[in-house]
């Protein structure tokens, strides 16, 4: 059950990567609209390095059980 | 004058926390052992850990490079965030391993991993040179950092040379006596001053500059609607943008004394932990830095030195004692890459180089004391060195990433992959720098757009796996096996 979770966990970790580091970033290239006060490409930016931060938390509850 | 006592207060108290620890050990009447001055005993905490990480992590090249780089060319360089990102799961997925790794056989640097895995001293020269060559540009670029804003934030009133002179014998003091635990220290104290400083200006601007940082951009949508997007004005391509994000995240770690924070690491749990903090500090480290640049490219469209935005901002819009905290905020920057890039270049130099090629069995004692006398001549040279700013040294620097992000295939083959061999390891890291050198000055420049360190990454991949499929044999298949067999038996013990 941990295992798969990991696993699981581990795939979103790098999806959440590819957000940003992949050509997949170029479909937030716009400055509209704003999500909560900044432009939407900066926003983009902010918002996966933050899911990479909860998600490596998840994993390393996950890990730190086992 | 209330700047000036501003920094100094601050560079007084860097060097009390620095000398703490020292002080304490002498209390104790503890003798200050290699381990414990080279790593902490590998015993250094979550938060001792993570400072010093994320304060070596941003150095002045954030305060003063990424302002300018900003004002300039506008959110490309939110790859920044991306890359501190990737550097965080690097240290978070293959920290856990290399601690559990070198708990059990104790190594102090990088190279002791390779030569250990390999049986190869020859390729432990290899990564500890690379590291040794281009930590001395690197150190000097940071201490001309500080001397710039020391001169710059007291209007000429510390000139250049002297700022450089303060910085470099306050550093050089807390690391001879008290290694890498005052390092670790200063770092945290550094990082905190850091934070506070940048983000209390950041707000400050925004705030009276434009009400709320939402109006900030809303402003910057009207004025400089090009440095919200790519390719902004200097036209950067998205090849660019993705491969600098993924050369430096995986690079970050491989510098030798960022890597020896995995050593150092008190346990496994903590490497975990470590790991998720740093991915949370690549955004309230930057994010200021980014909000401050775009506050000053719509405040002040007509810098000529876009480096100081940040100070021209606070001398219009905050009191003159805020000079003095965003001075403090600059050289704290500096000075926390600094003291970990000296102490690891003298721990390099004396632990690969000396101990080995000497051959002789020097007793701990005599190697410490080696380690000190080479933090004293770096210290010395890279003064030297920061006064005339050779050129040549911006060339070397501009190359590092292209070196040290090679060990980054040889680390994920050293660790996870049994068929790597000691030939298909040199050749991969060999041709690695060679291809990035050749895409940096060669007649093809930045294929695709592609940045020459990931070519050089890429090239060091294939070579290693070609290679050590080309050259198995008994010796390699026996060094594996003896590596594997030492770590199963280590694990067996230690589940016991």
């Amino acid at each position: 059950m941990n295992e798969n979770t990991k696993r699981i966990v581990f795939v979103l970790i790098l999806l959440s990567a590819c957000m940003t580091a992949s050509p997949i970033v170029m479909i937030a290239n716009n400055v509209r609209p704003f999500v909560l006060g900044v432009p939407f490409f900066f926003f983009w930016n902010l918002f996966w390095p933050t899911m990479l931060f909860v998600l490596s938390v998840v994993y390393s509850k996950i890990a730190n059980d086992e | 004058m209330t700047v000036i006592i501003i920094i100094f207060a601050f560079l007084f108290m860097t060097l009390g926390v620095g000398l703490i620890p020292a002080i304490r050990g002498k209390k104790d009447n503890s003798a200050l052992s290699i381990d414990e001055y080279m790593l902490g005993k590998r015993g250094l905490g979550v938060v001792l850990i993570f400072f010093t990480s994320m304060a070596t992590w941003y150095s002045s090249s954030l305060f003063l490079g990424a302002v300018a780089e900003v004002y300039t060319k506008g959110l490309e360089w939110v790859f920044g965030f991306t890359s501190s990102a990737i550097a965080g799961l690097v240290f978070f997925f293959l920290g856990p391993k290399i601690k559990e790794i070198s708990d059990k056989k104790l190594y102090t640097t990088q190279a002791d991993l390779f030569a250990d895995r390999f049986k190869s001293n020859f390729l432990g020269y290899i990564s500890s040179f690379i590291g040794i060559v281009f930590m001395v540009p690197y150190i000097v670029i940071q201490m001309v950092g500080t001397g710039y804003i020391l001169e710059v934030f007291t209007d000429g009133k510390i000139p250049y040379w002297l700022g450089l002179l303060i910085g470099l014998s306050i550093c050089l003091i807390f690391i001879y006596f008290g290694g890498v635990r005052s390092v670790a220290w200063t770092d945290v104290f550094l990082g905190v001053v850091f934070l506070v400083s940048i983000w209390a200006v950041v707000i400050l601007v925004a705030y009276k500059g434009f009400g709320s940082i939402p109006n900030l951009f809303k402003e910057a949508e009207q004025t400089v609607p090009e440095l919200l997007t790519l390719p902004g004005p200097e036209d950067v391509s998205w090849a660019y943008f993705i491969s600098m994000a993924w050369v430096i995240g995986l690079g970050g770690y491989m510098w030798p004394h960022m890597f020896m924070r995995i050593y150092s690491t008190d346990s496994i749990k903590s490497v975990r932990k470590v790991g998720s903090l740093i991915i949370f500090a690549s955004l309230i480290a930057q994010l200021p830095i980014v909000i401050g640049a775009i506050a000053a490219a719509v405040l002040l469209p007509d810098l000529t030195v876009p480096d100081t935005a940040l100070l021209e901002l606070v001398k219009l819009h905050a009191p003159v004692w805020m000079i003095g905290v965003l001075g403090a905020g600059g050289i704290a920057a500096s000075l926390s890459t600094v003291n970990s890039l000296i102490h690891a270049e003298g721990v390099l130099i004396s632990k690969d180089l000396y101990s080995k090629i000497s051959k002789k069995k020097d007793n701990d004692k005599n190697i410490l004391k080696m380690t000190k006398l080479i933090i004293v001549f770096i210290s010395i040279l890279a003064y030297l060195l920061s006064l005339t700013q050779p050129q040549f040294l911006w060339t070397i620097m501009a190359q590092a990433y292209g070196g040290v992000s090679q060990f980054f295939p040889l680390i994920i083959a050293t660790l996870f992959w049994r068929k790597v061999t000691k030939e298909g390891a040199i050749t991969g890291v060999i041709v690695g720098v060679i291809v990035s050198l050749f895409f940096s000055f060669g007649p093809i420049e930045m294929p695709f757009g592609v940045v020459p360190m990931l070519w050089g990454v890429i090239a060091n991949t294939v070579c290693l796996i070609v290679v050590s499929l080309l050259t198995q044999n008994e010796i390699n298949k026996k060094n594996t096996e003896a590596f594997f067999e030492e770590e199963l038996l280590g694990q067996k013990y230690a589940a016991k």
